[in-house]
């Protein structure tokens, strides 16, 4: 698709890493056993031990949020992946051609991209195709979420903007002109990559 | 620009028109991609997932390595930094489908967990990543994969563990192969979020800065450029950067064939806070 490789060229854009500065860490500590292979897989009967229940759920930036209305966002926390498309993508893409105003064939394309709600990566390919939806484009790049990827244009971009589709684009809602960390401070180059806490 | 203007008329109706119905509005509801949450999560932001990130290790340039980032609870102002901590009676886990190809369930878990030690002792657990556990009823009979209820995995080694502060606990292997990292860290986020607020001011917190934005809307698009603060305003531009909001932030670094190997090597992650 000719959008596809518009949304591509933007994407990669927004991939491209600022310039880092190093920093040290503080405390370390201690002690540490690795386990490289674990096979076992643990069976637990309810009621002998604590039962954790989920709360809360994000995959994908944005998808609860910006696509789904408020009182879904219970029912999305609750849930797991596999079901997704049958609970949301109906809601997304009724959202989308709705709301936005876009095809339905644009609307079905993003919720594809978007449902199962989990960021995708392909963690053998080449290190520099890394970023946000970029395996969406690239079935070969790696995919994944960097700390600078400009995840809000990008979905704006699709939903409301010409990345994917030309037609019934809303240009003043297709991007929040923010750039990377919006002038907050850099990640730094070292573990663990997000910067020090801001101080009083 | 007619575009813009005829979108914005079609995006006004349907507000108003879930308005009317009562329905809670999730326009574009940008705060971060999760910051704040349902009610629940919102009156506990310890609860909340703000973001999860996945990117190759040693800083992006090595694929042989994996890092996965979960932020929870911003924003947390620098004045509340002292205060802030994870809460030892939650579990903090990510979830990783393998499957191929892949199906949404969760083939792998990572569990993270506190204790309630205060100063500097507190110890953070890391298990897995292994395989979820098979939960059975209290008949004995598995109940389905890919459900949301689970325990902490009990036959599996702790892969890492460590002591630290509440707001910074970093932790490797001795060779240096498991790195784990749990506290206090700037947000990474960004968005124009002044100006979500003013196109949307539904979605405006009751408190804080953003909280004295009028009530009813006062744009209808994002602003041609974003100036980083400007006090003239009377609010922050941007809370995620301008008011130095900070997150806290479980941050693993490992061998990515943990997460897959073979014809495994395509994965969904996602990341859960259970209770």
């Amino acid at each position: 698709m000719i959008h596809r490789t518009k949304m591509f060229a933007a994407a990669a854009a927004v991939a491209s890493i600022a310039a880092l500065a190093g920093c040290g860490e503080d405390t370390v500590t201690n002690t540490v056993t690795v386990t490289d292979t674990v096979t076992i897989r643990d069976t637990v009967r309810f009621g002998e031990f604590r039962i954790f229940n989920q709360i809360e759920r994000l995959g994908n930036p944005l998808v609860s949020e910006a696509l789904l209305e408020k009182r879904d966002h219970g029912f999305h926390n609750a849930g797991s992946p596999n079901t997704d498309r049958a609970n949301f993508k109906a809601k997304l893409v009724k959202f989308i051609t709705t709301t936005a105003g876009r095809s339905a064939g644009t609307a079905n394309a993003i919720a594809d991209v978007l449902l199962p709600d989990m960021i995708t990566v392909q963690t053998d390919a080449v290190a520099n195709t890394a970023g946000y939806l970029q395996y969406v484009f690239n079935p070969a790049a790696y995919g994944g979420r960097k700390l600078n990827d400009d995840v809000v244009d990008i979905s704006l971009g699709a939903v409301f903007g010409t990345l994917l589709d030309p037609n019934n684009a809303s240009p003043g809602l297709a991007t929040d002109n923010v750039g990377a960390f919006g002038g907050g401070p850099a990640p730094t180059a070292t573990f663990p990559y997000l910067a020090a806490p801001n101080t009083p | 620009m007619n575009g813009k203007f005829a979108l914005s008329r079609r995006w006004w109706a349907t507000l108003a028109a879930l308005a009317v119905t009562g329905s809670a509005v999730a326009v574009v509801a940008v705060r971060a991609s999760d910051h704040q949450d349902t009610p629940e999560v919102e009156l506990s932001p310890r609860m909340d997932i703000n973001d999860v990130y996945a990117f190759p290790g040693a800083n992006g340039t090595d694929n042989s390595r994996i890092t996965l980032v979960m932020t929870t609870s911003s924003p947390i102002v620098p004045s509340g930094n002292a205060g802030a901590k994870f809460d030892p009676n939650l579990l903090y886990q990510f979830h990783i489908d393998n499957s191929a190809p892949l199906d949404g369930i969760d083939d792998l878990v990572i569990q993270v967990t506190f204790d309630s030690t205060t100063g500097n002792n507190r110890v953070i657990n890391v298990r897995g990543p292994a395989a979820p556990p098979t939960r059975m009823d209290a008949d004995g009979t598995p109940l389905p994969r890919g459900g949301t209820a689970t325990v902490l995995l009990r036959n599996v080694p702790l892969s890492i563990t460590g002591r630290g502060t509440d707001s910074s606990l970093s932790i490797a292997t001795s060779g240096g192969n498991f790195q784990v990292f749990a506290g206090l860290r700037d947000d990474p986020f960004f968005i124009d979020l002044e100006q979500f607020f003013r196109i949307i001011p539904d979605r405006k917190p009751v408190s804080g800065p953003f909280a004295a934005l009028p009530e009813t809307p006062t744009a209808s698009a994002f602003r041609g450029s974003a100036a980083p603060f400007d006090v003239s305003r009377g609010a922050p531009v941007d809370i995620l950067t301008v008011i130095k909001a900070n997150t806290l932030a479980i941050v693993l670094e490992l061998p990515a064939p943990l997460l897959g190997s073979g014809s495994n090597r395509k994965i969904g992650v996602w990341g859960t806070i259970s209770r």
